[in-house]
């Protein structure tokens, strides 16, 4: 019996919405040959509305799940930007079941996500508990300008702990008006987006930052988590400790010192990014992260994003044995961070040879809600 | 169960997860996020606080891990 690679498929496009969907639909056909397309994820800027690019996706792959979102940057392994498509193609036999749920998030947020994951579950037969976690994976396109992904994320791990859900938080091109995600043709202007993968294949989950601890620890001794705000380190104004740590001055804490001194939730050595979005009146410090009371976490210094995004994938794809396929999601301060280091390119040959596509977020997804990191799935050969 | 010390908790979690120990991983860390408390390894002041204890309960509780 002879086995048949499979592997997936990416494509980018740019240009009006009709034009871009066909040029991006068919690349993907076109690398997909006879091979059927099992999952598609899009991300979209916005560019586009999803009533121009959302259906004729859909329509391009019958058959297939698709979910998409919208974006503040597109990419792939072969090239990155704004104002486009990016999307990749999972054929059959690299994926062997997939179910897909929309949840409503612009009521109740835990009573939405736990109704998507019954949903989920009466698509799968059986609970995603019981779910083995080697060979399935949960997907997730959350909304960015709510801030539920914290309670998202902990809905999900009390339906499914030992589960994998990796994503990331739909954009809008720096806007920071609204974002929109898809499953088939429902679109949701404040929801999260739900695909459950069975793989075909062995698949790694990815989770790389660039940052260094400073040497500096930071105890939250009062914050309010609802706004993601820290009102306290050890006891002080949260900026006063803040800066102290960094050896500036309180009224110096700008955003340069918030994107490159975020601060990190350390598990088992690796950070769990929290960054700071701006410093709020009377002392405190709003994040993009929830943190909780008694949480105790680093300052960090940052590092090489392209360099270390390189190391990471290659360790993955060396594990792997190789790579079929990848679908990333990069955080928007690592672009900003790209885009002022004019290293796109770079970034974009950090990701290797492996057909991918992804997006930059409004935060990340695994185990819980992450900042300023690059998470997503490495499918392996077959 | 009333836990005198997280490092119990821990035990008894490792317990139930039997041969399924690397399981520990995902869920300490789910816990960490929730509670600022690490169930691998705790911090000193952690380890024996009613409040922390209570919050780590509650959060394996809400994930279907009722000791």
């Amino acid at each position: 019996m002879t086995t048949t690679a499979l592997s997936g498929a990416r494509a980018h496009a740019t240009g009006g919405a009709a034009d871009a969907v066909a040029a991006l639909t068919e690349s993907l056909t076109a690398q997909l040959g006879t091979a059927p397309a099992a999952a598609v994820f899009f991300f979209a800027s916005t560019a586009y509305a999803p009533a121009d690019v959302v259906a004729p996706i859909v329509d391009a792959f019958p058959g297939a799940v698709v979910i998409g979102c919208s974006t503040a940057g597109e990419f792939t392994d072969r090239v990155t930007g704004t104002h486009g498509i990016s999307a990749v193609a999972l054929p059959e036999g690299l994926v062997v079941s997939r179910y897909a749920a929309l949840a409503d998030l612009s009521q109740d947020v835990a009573g939405s996500v736990s109704a998507a994951v019954a949903d989920l579950e009466r698509q799968a037969g059986r609970p995603l508990r019981e779910l083995d976690s080697q060979r399935w994976l949960g997907l997730t396109l959350i909304d960015g300008m709510h801030g539920a992904e914290e309670e998202v994320n902990e809905q999900l791990g009390n339906a499914a702990p030992l589960l994998d859900f990796v994503g990331g938080s739909a954009g809008d091109d720096l806007g920071f008006s609204a974002t929109w995600v898809s499953v088939g043709r429902e679109v949701s202007w404040q929801g999260a987006a739900f695909l459950l993968v069975e793989s075909g294949v062995p698949f790694r989950v990815v989770k790389t930052c660039s940052f260094a601890p400073a040497g500096h620890t930071l105890r939250v001794t009062r914050c309010e988590p609802e706004t993601r705000t820290v009102w306290e380190f050890d006891g002080r104004p949260a900026v006063e400790a803040y800066a102290e740590a960094l050896g500036l001055a309180a009224d110096a804490v700008d955003a340069s010192a918030f994107l490159a001194h975020p601060v990190g939730l350390m598990v088992d050595g690796a950070p769990f990014i929290r960054s700071p979005q701006q410093v709020v009146e009377g002392g405190g410090i709003r994040f993009y992260c929830q943190m909780v009371e008694g949480m105790d976490v680093e300052v960090m210094n940052a590092g090489d994003v392209v360099a270390d995004t390189a190391t990471a994938l290659r360790a993955v794809h060396d594990d792997l044995g190789g790579a079929s396929a990848a679908i990333y999601f990069n955080c928007i301060l690592r672009r900003l961070q790209l885009d002022a280091a004019a290293a796109n390119e770079q970034f974009v040959e950090a990701l290797g040879a492996t057909p991918a596509a992804g997006f930059h977020t409004y935060g990340e997804t695994w185990l819980g809600h992450i900042n300023q990191t690059l998470t997503g799935v490495v499918f392996g050969p077959r | 169960m009333a836990a005198a010390s997280i490092d119990e908790i821990r035990e008894v979690l490792l317990a139930r997860l039997g041969t399924n120990s690397v399981s520990l991983g995902p869920i300490s860390t789910r816990v960490l996020l929730r509670t600022g408390v690490s169930l691998k390894t705790p911090r000193p002041d952690q380890n024996r606080d009613a409040a922390a204890i209570t919050k780590v309960v509650a959060a394996l509780a809400d994930m279907g891990h009722r000791l």
